[in-house]
């Protein structure tokens, strides 16, 4: 084999491989920037129904086939939901959420993850299930204390809402 | 030179052609990975699908046992199952760099047009197949990457109004994993992508005749001993084990299979899947943009049909098909050109046994041949060229190959098609009755028509039919597969084959 051959081979392998190499681990990338920590907002909120149920009456209810005699019948329609969160006093979050599904009957879903600056940081929550910032559900302030890569999860449930926080620990500190 | 129809080709394709001609210097026209891309894939595919069942039977299926898994298989058997895992993902990755380097060739050399949009379309959806089986296959590792991975698919697929309930919250928290998630990417990757990934190419390869299916063997072991040094020399690690109530700072990406997700960091989710849609629609009417004219399709001739199927034996696209006799000879079958297949490569002329310029009749006719480029205009070309006879040696070249133009006015050459299209009586012919010293036969190295060199060397050699006369002296025939790009080393070939024929033949045919 002529060294020229040798050379081209030589020289295909390497790029190829090398590609390979240098493509499959670098550069590396940061989600987040350097020195901050993960906000997470969570919201699965089953808001209040646009009409309230009603009792059937007797005579509404003859007229329905005797396997389906309900006493009380409900529109399937929810409110939207008003979610607002404040970071130290700034609006992060300031949303109107339509329940989920084809008649608007679900859920109110929310999700968010946001970057912070490691450190304090005092999160309050508004939540209400009209259209306006008027009549709202539920107010919460719940204050916390982030390291850099550490994440903190603000959950909304039906009604109620909490703040999760796992410091992360070195090894040192584990048992 | 003979045959002037016009031929342009743009930048970038006589780049592709400058560094194939480079390889196929240095590896040799039969062993140049250029031409076996869709192959040299495939062949990933397989090892990464070896390399990945030996991972499996070490791995567990579950959040808690499968970073440990890994990890004990990287570490304590380094030897073995640590040069797996690094196989299993740089063969991956190997694969989408010939995966690429495939389409592109495809697109530059125009072979996604016309009949082959088929194979080009049903390519496209196996780049997302690709896609998401490497994308899977991070989750498996459940570290902070797979974190990463695992956290960012799910925001990508919660930006389709499909999912009531947000994928993402699924990742949130520690708590909110699914036990269930690794039966579920376990199943994926394991069962269903190579199932899917299989079919895929069947469709994809379901109208290429002959197939290359594997590439050649030092390709095949050249190529894994490569990758097994590389991961000798790097082999992959994982990154320290997920936890979703942190966030990872720096990952070390694959941006072969991840870089969606950088690109959905610093963007958002509705610019990668627009971007990704766009693309894909893009490639998927590549074929037909813009509209190209098709030369006019390949006719058959039945006074000169006797329904021999050699034609339909050799059409590299299937377009040829062997129909009950119409015209009432007594010949059973009938040739029949189906016009959406064929690309005028002429190929089927090549192998009809009426085509011959011994044969007297004017004007000459073949049992199938190209209304543009007919037996007529071959023995023009050859006959009443003045050029004709003035040269010792007829240089055959075709459309792909090199530029017959740069040998000089002096030197008789005949530009076809395709080289396939050459029937062999026509080295007779030249030999004898224009006598020539000898025949050089040069059409582009891997074919662009797939089988037209193939087949011109089965039929020299007198292992295909119509086959070259054995009274034709072989030493007087000389081949050579050349790239566009290749003139110089033309040049010396004709010199050579020119310093090896006979010279009392040279000095009395000239």
């Amino acid at each position: 084999m002529k060294a020229g051959a040798l050379l081209v081979i030589i020289i295909t392998l390497v790029v190829f491989v090398g590609s390979i190499g240098l493509l499959s681990q670098r550069p590396g990338f940061a989600p987040i920037p350097a020195g901050h920590a993960e906000l997470r907002i969570s919201l699965a909120h089953r808001a209040e129904r646009t009409e309230q149920c009603r009792q059937l009456t007797e005579a509404e209810r003859e007229a329905l086939p005797p396997t389906r005699r309900v006493t009380e019948v409900c529109e399937r329609g929810r409110a939207s939901t008003y979610l607002e969160v404040r970071r130290n006093d700034q609006v992060v979050v300031s949303e109107t959420i339509r329940p989920s599904g084809l008649h608007g009957d679900g859920r109110a879903y929310y999700l968010a993850f946001m970057p912070v600056p490691a450190g304090e940081h005092l999160i309050a929550l508004s939540l209400s299930d009209g259209d306006g910032p008027e009549a709202f559900r539920i107010e919460q302030q719940f204050p916390v204390r982030l390291a850099a890569g550490e994440a903190a999860l603000l959950s909304i449930g039906d009604g109620q809402a909490s703040l999760h926080h796992n410091p992360v620990r070195t090894e040192e500190e584990i048992p | 030179m003979n045959g002037a129809r016009p031929r342009s080709w743009l930048p970038p394709r006589r780049w592709l052609s400058s560094i194939e001609a480079l390889l196929s210097q240095g590896f040799g026209g039969r062993l140049n990975p250029m031409h076996y891309l869709g192959a040299l894939t495939i062949y990933f595919f397989w090892i990464a699908l070896v390399s990945g069942i030996y991972l499996f039977i070490f791995y567990r299926t579950n959040m808690e046992g499968a970073w440990a898994s890994v990890e004990a298989l990287t570490h304590n058997q380094w030897w073995a199952g640590g040069i797996m895992r690094s196989l299993h993902r740089y063969a991956s990755d190997a694969a989408v760099i010939t995966l690429l380097l495939h389409i592109g060739r495809e697109l530059l050399r125009g072979r996604h047009r016309g009949p082959r949009w088929f194979s080009w379309v049903t390519g496209v959806p196996l780049i997302w197949i690709v896609l998401v089986f490497g994308i899977t296959g991070y989750w498996m590792v459940w570290d902070e990457l797979a974190q990463y991975v695992a956290v960012s698919s799910a925001r990508l697929m919660d930006w389709l109004p499909i999912f009531t309930d947000p994928m993402s919250r699924n990742f949130v928290s520690e708590e909110s994993v699914s036990p269930r998630l690794f039966t579920l990417i376990a199943f994926i990757h394991l069962v269903g992508l190579p199932i899917v990934v299989v079919l895929a190419i069947w469709f994809h390869l379901l109208r290429v005749r002959l197939p290359r299916i594997n590439p050649p063997r030092p390709l095949m072991i050249g190529s894994l001993l490569a990758l097994v040094v590389l991961s000798l020399v790097l082999p992959a690690h994982s990154h320290p084990p997920a936890n979703l109530d942190a966030v990872p700072q720096l990952l070390a990406i694959d941006w072969f299979y991840l870089a969606i997700f950088p690109l959905m960091s610093v963007t958002s989710e509705g610019v990668v899947w627009l971007l990704g849609t766009a693309l894909t629609g893009l490639l998927l009417v590549m074929p037909w943009l813009p509209p190209a004219r098709r030369a006019e399709v390949a006719r058959v001739h039945l006074p000169d049909c006797t329904g021999c199927g050699f034609c339909a034996e050799d059409c590299p696209y299937g377009a040829i098909d062997m129909v009950p006799r119409s015209d009432g000879r007594n010949f059973e079958l009938e040739a029949k050109v189906n016009a959406d297949l064929c690309v005028a490569c002429g190929i089927c002329t090549g192998s009809c046994p009426s085509s011959s310029l011994f044969r007297a009749r004017r004007p000459l006719t073949s049992g199938i041949e190209l209304p543009d480029f007919g037996m007529e205009t071959l023995r023009g070309m050859l006959v009443d060229d003045p050029v004709s006879g003035r040269s010792p040696i007829l240089v055959v070249g075709c459309d792909h190959g090199v530029a017959l133009e740069m040998l000089g006015p002096e030197q008789h050459g005949i530009r076809l098609p395709c080289v396939g299209m050459l029937p062999p009586s026509t080295i007779d012919f030249a030999l004898r009755k224009l006598e020539y010293s000898g025949v050089l036969i040069s059409g582009c190295d891997d074919c662009h028509h797939r089988l037209g060199d193939c087949w011109t060397e089965q039929r020299i050699a007198r292992q295909r039919q119509p086959d070259l006369r054995r009274r034709v002296p072989r030493e007087r025939i000389h081949v050579r597969w050349l790239k566009r790009g290749q003139e110089p080393m033309l040049e010396n070939t004709l010199r050579e084959f020119a310093s090896r024929l006979p010279q009392d033949q040279q000095e009395g045919e000239s």
